[in-house]
């Protein structure tokens, strides 16, 4: 394994020797076998893989929302392995965002409320925020909607709305286009492409489609709960020129 | 978290139907709780307030010179006030149709009793009573409708003497007229209270009187100290017998009644709130799983696991506080009701209604503490999901699986595909099946224990009234020549002399009022029914005597006791316990009566037991036998058999309204846990739908496995409710009544059959919502 190109800035956020176990004895699964890995602060980082090789579960532990069974994870210079529950739930408050292959938006709270109900829980931030996120994710028409009635790329954007409405330095995004046809992939595949590239943010995507590799700062593949390959793309693809 | 509350609001409203059933159930728990307890306090307090109005006596001496046992007491410190007065059992008679027991009180000839006074309804107290003015108490003036100025007439030892009525009264001590502590089913045509002055029980038989030293301590007296002085002070002054207010007949019979409702209020509260807090725990728990990914994102995103907690448990408070608010209230007014009504039925003449906050008030935390003990462990397990999990599994239901019924009988694995899935859908969620039988068990608890009551009573005053005691009729009689008269009159079958004696029984530190009834030893008109459920004949030596007295008095089989009436005192064994579901009286031959006291038999006879041809109009024979001459007084036993069912007209009642709630209850609960199911299952009947089975067929599936699972909790609900239905009755049993449950094979089946109604009527909501079901909804919520 080499690292072939560190085009972006300093690691925000570092893995050595992670470990993850499910299960005991001959049940055991070893989801992550000694990770080591850096993510970089305002880079778009894909974790390319097929199914069960590690990558969601690794977005977990970074993400805070389950622990490692052993080895470091430092975020922000501090060490989230060592949190306790009360702290995790801090951190993961504070200092992720997080967008889900199903979205997991609340069916009985309109796109604007579900957005607002992670504002409220950061203190709320400056009034009109929320309606300020979804405008910027491209819904300033469909904030007023239950997800019951919007489309799968709606409802995809204002998963993703609700993770940056706290501003979180870092953004995890597991299989965000996963249930969504090409072109309304695309589009929120450049809309995390403009974060990245505009706005500074980072972002680490997980995907079992190798195409979405091609927009990312980063690509580190993964098989058999290990990094195989990190490699560097100086030259990211634009979203819309993707195909699947 | 204001957007929290909002989609706690919106979670609610979603499940409207099974927060109503929720919100209805504590409803009616909370306003049984309310009505029963504040109708329990208002009759305690009514009570109270006339026992203190007219000085109801605290305790009262029978017996011994009635001034020297006064003298004895009256310096005891927290006396109030110490009367004497002389009571006299005499028959009475109204026209020339109506003979009966009677009972002439003697009060003050110008002024009101200073204890055990009367409240004056109808007429006024004379300047001064007369020997020929009489005070009628309520009971007997509302029975015979004698008004001021009616006349009347009592037996003396010269013949019948004529009284006119001054006044319609109230007594305390006959608020029910019972006869005695073991008379307390009296019918008002058989037995009637005067009060008179002593002028006029002068001239009533000596035999027939008694003296009394009623005695009313002072309000802050220490009770229980007062009252033993006082017994122990009089004894020894000559009294031969006591008692305090709770062995006061009226009084005991009373708190009886009043300790029934306040077991009421306890028990069948607690039978909804335990109902409503199943179903509550039943919509959170669905609601819970179903919110796993939500529960995860909120958790991934920083919500900690209080605020989870929390919202979830605020959920089970909303459907508590909901119900048990206007529950409160509502109990509250119609405990009003139900005062009004009771002391309307029994002539109490001041009637306590108080609103007490502090009934609401409690009302309200049962139903909060209902909601949220049952919202507890959803909430819980909610706040511990973690996140990755709960947004990586899609439910908890357990994933199905050949159900273990499959595994013990194979066969039953060649079953249909939709039968398989019925028989499999009940082990696919255990919790929730338990649930809907736990729900079916509680619903035939409730069922069972109000129809059970009916039943236990019905069953039980029959046995006593049809089985027990063989006569038609009781008369007392002058002479036991009476006795031939009476058999020689057309229509009766048959005549037994008897003799009955109002006694106390002392035995080791007990001291009980109760009644001996003597019979002929081969006796035909008295089953005794034995502890061991056989019958016996009457012992040639000893007493039998009713089965409360074993634990009572601590006495068994072969040990000796004291019976005491007058002055009499007579060493006695017992030779045996029956078992009656009314009374605790003790029996014994006529001859064994007439041995220990020294007479000849026939003079001990004061009564005789009639039983009449098959088929005889028994008010013509009333009228027959009453016009015999020697007899003095006349106890129609059917009379007595129908004063008690009147009597019960309020209870049935009570447990037709239980009955009625206990549907809506057993309705609500399984209404809940069927829409958890149907909710539950959304995606299934979602892809069924989509595959065009129909909803009928979709209907007939989730019908039959709610049957079977009710079918199932049939059996084991209808043997706890007849547990149940055992405890609550034998908190009902006393020395005065016993009540061991009796319940009909039919009540059975009527009760199984209701609730297979109920809980097919619960799924209909349900079932129509199947039609409404929007596929595409589902799908693209992925939730419910």
């Amino acid at each position: 394994m080499t690292e072939r190109t560190n085009r972006t800035g300093m690691a925000i956020a570092s893995l050595h020797g992670v470990e993850k176990t499910y299960g005991t004895g001959a049940a055991m699964v070893r989801a992550l076998r000694g990770v080591d890995l850096d993510i970089r602060g305002g880079e778009l980082m894909v974790l390319l893989g097929p199914s069960g090789s590690g990558k969601t579960t690794l977005l977990n532990i970074v993400g805070g929302i389950e622990p490692a069974t052993s080895g470091r994870v430092t975020v922000g210079g501090a060490d989230i392995a060592s949190l306790d529950d009360a702290a995790r739930t801090e951190y993961r408050r504070t200092s992720v965002g997080f967008v889900f292959q199903f979205f997991n938006l609340i069916p009985t709270l309109t796109a604007l409320e579900n957005v607002q109900l992670i504002a409220e829980l950061v203190g709320g931030g400056e009034p009109g925020r929320s309606e300020l996120v979804l405008r910027a994710v491209g819904l300033s028409d469909r904030m007023h909607h239950f997800p019951g009635a919007l489309s799968g790329g709606e409802q995809q954007r204002v998963a993703i709305a609700r993770a940056l409405v706290k501003e979180p330095p870092l953004l995890l995004c597991d299989e965000p286009t996963g249930s969504l046809d090409l072109e309304t992939g695309r589009r929120v595949l450049a809309l995390l492409r403009s974060l990245a590239s505009n706005d500074g943010r980072t972002i680490v995507i997980v995907t079992h489609n190798s195409a979405i590799a091609a927009i990312a700062d980063r690509v580190v593949t993964m098989g058999s709960g290990q990094v195989t390959d990190l490699a560097a793309n100086p030259a990211p693809a634009a979203a819309e020129t993707l195909e699947w | 978290m204001r957007v929290l509350s909002r989609k706690l609001t919106r979670d609610a409203r979603r499940r409207r139907s099974q927060l109503v059933a929720i919100v209805v159930t504590v409803f009616l728990g909370v306003a049984l709780y309310a009505a029963s307890f504040d109708a329990f306090r208002n009759l305690q307090v009514s009570y109270e307030s006339l026992y203190d109005g007219l000085s109801f006596a605290d305790v009262t001496l029978v017996g011994g010179d009635p001034e020297a046992v006064a003298r004895a007491v009256a310096e005891i410190d927290g006396i109030a006030a110490v009367e004497t007065r002389t009571v006299a059992e005499t028959p009475l008679r109204i026209g020339r149709a109506d003979k009966l027991l009677g009972r002439i009180v003697e009060v003050p000839p110008d002024r009101l009793p200073e204890v055990n006074s009367v409240m004056v309804l109808q007429g006024a107290l004379p300047s001064s009573l007369s020997r020929s003015d009489v005070l009628v108490e309520q009971h007997m003036a509302e029975h015979f409708r004698l008004g001021v100025g009616d006349r009347l007439e009592v037996l003396t030892p010269t013949g019948w003497s004529a009284v006119e009525v001054a006044a319609v009264v109230a007594s305390p001590e006959y608020l029910w007229p019972a006869r005695s502590r073991q008379e307390v089913l009296t019918s008002p045509g058989d037995f009637g209270v005067l009060f008179g002055s002593g002028a006029l029980i002068e001239g009533v038989s000596a035999e027939s009187t008694r003296s009394e030293v009623a005695v009313r301590l002072a309000d802050g007296a220490d009770g229980g100290a007062a009252i033993d002085e006082v017994v122990s002070l009089g004894t020894a002054a000559g009294a031969v017998s006591t008692f305090d207010q709770t062995d006061q007949p009226s009084n005991a019979a009373l708190q009886e009644d009043v300790r029934g409702f306040g077991e009421m209020s306890f028990l069948f509260p607690v039978l909804f709130l335990g109902a409503a807090g199943m179903a509550t725990s039943v919509l959170l728990t669905r609601l819970v799983i179903s919110q796993r990914a939500q529960i995860g994102l909120l958790r991934a995103n920083g919500f900690s696991r209080r605020t989870i907690f929390g919202h979830y448990l605020v959920f089970g408070l909303a459907a508590g506080l909901l119900g048990a608010v206007p529950g409160a209230v509502a109990g509250s007014l119609l405990a009003r009701a139900i005062t009004g009504l009771y002391t309307d039925a029994i002539s109490v003449p001041i009637t306590v209604i108080e609103f007490r906050p502090s009934t609401v008030a409690a009302g309200v935390g049962f139903g909060l503490a209902a909601g949220a003990l049952s919202g507890l462990g959803p909430a819980i397990r909610a706040s511990r999901l973690a996140p990755a999990e709960a947004m990586r599994a899609a439910g908890s239901a357990a994933p199905p699986r050949t159900g273990f019924v499959e595994r013990v009988i194979p066969i039953l694995k060649r079953l249909p595909a939709p039968a398989k899935m019925v028989l499999r859908g009940i082990g696919r969620n255990r919790g929730r099946s338990l649930a809907t039988g736990t729900g079916v068990v509680l619903a035939i608890v409730l069922i069972l224990a109000s129809w059970g009551m009916i039943d236990t009573m019905q069953i039980l005053l029959a046995r006593q009234f049809e089985e027990v005691q063989g006569q038609h009729a009781q008369v007392f009689v002058e002479r036991i020549d009476t006795l031939s008269e009476l058999r020689s009159l057309d229509g009766v079958a048959a005549v037994e002399p008897a003799a009955q004696l109002p006694v106390t029984i002392l035995a080791a530190d007990t001291r009980y009022q109760s009644s001996v009834i003597a019979l002929p030893p081969d006796t035909a008109m008295h089953t005794f029914r034995m502890l061991d459920g056989g019958d016996a004949p009457l012992p040639a030596a000893g007493l039998y005597v009713g089965r409360a007295l074993r634990s009572l008095a601590g006495i068994d089989v072969g040990d000796t006791f004291t019976l005491v009436f007058g002055d009499t005192r007579l060493e006695e064994t017992v030779a045996g316990f029956v078992d009656e579901p009314l009374g605790t009286t003790a029996y014994m031959t006529l001859p064994a009566l007439a041995a220990d006291l020294g007479a000849a038999e026939p003079t001990v006879v004061n009564a005789a037991m009639i039983r009449y041809e098959p088929g005889a109009d028994l008010a013509a024979m009333r009228a027959v036998v009453v016009d015999v001459p020697g007899v003095r007084a006349y106890v129609d036993a059917r009379a007595l058999y129908d004063t008690v069912q009147r009597f019960m007209g309020l209870f049935y009642a009570f447990v037709g309204i239980m009955l009625a709630f206990g549907a809506v209850m057993a309705f609500a609960l399984i209404f809940n846990t069927v829409s958890a199911n149907i909710a539950e299952r959304a995606g299934e009947v979602g892809t069924m739908k989509a595959n065009g089975v129909g909803r009928r067929i979709i209907g007939r599936l989730i019908t039959a496995e709610n049957l079977l699972l009710m079918l199932l909790s049939v059996g084991p609900g209808l043997v706890v409710g007849h547990l149940a239905a055992a405890a609550m009755m034998s908190s009902f049993s006393s020395d005065l009544f016993r009540f061991d449950a009796v319940i009909r094979p039919t009540t059975y089946v009527f009760t199984a059959l209701a609730i297979v109604v109920v809980g097919l009527a619960s799924q209909g909501p349900v079932l129509r919502r199947l039609q409404e079901l929007d596929v595409a909804q589902i799908v693209r919520e992925r939730s419910l």
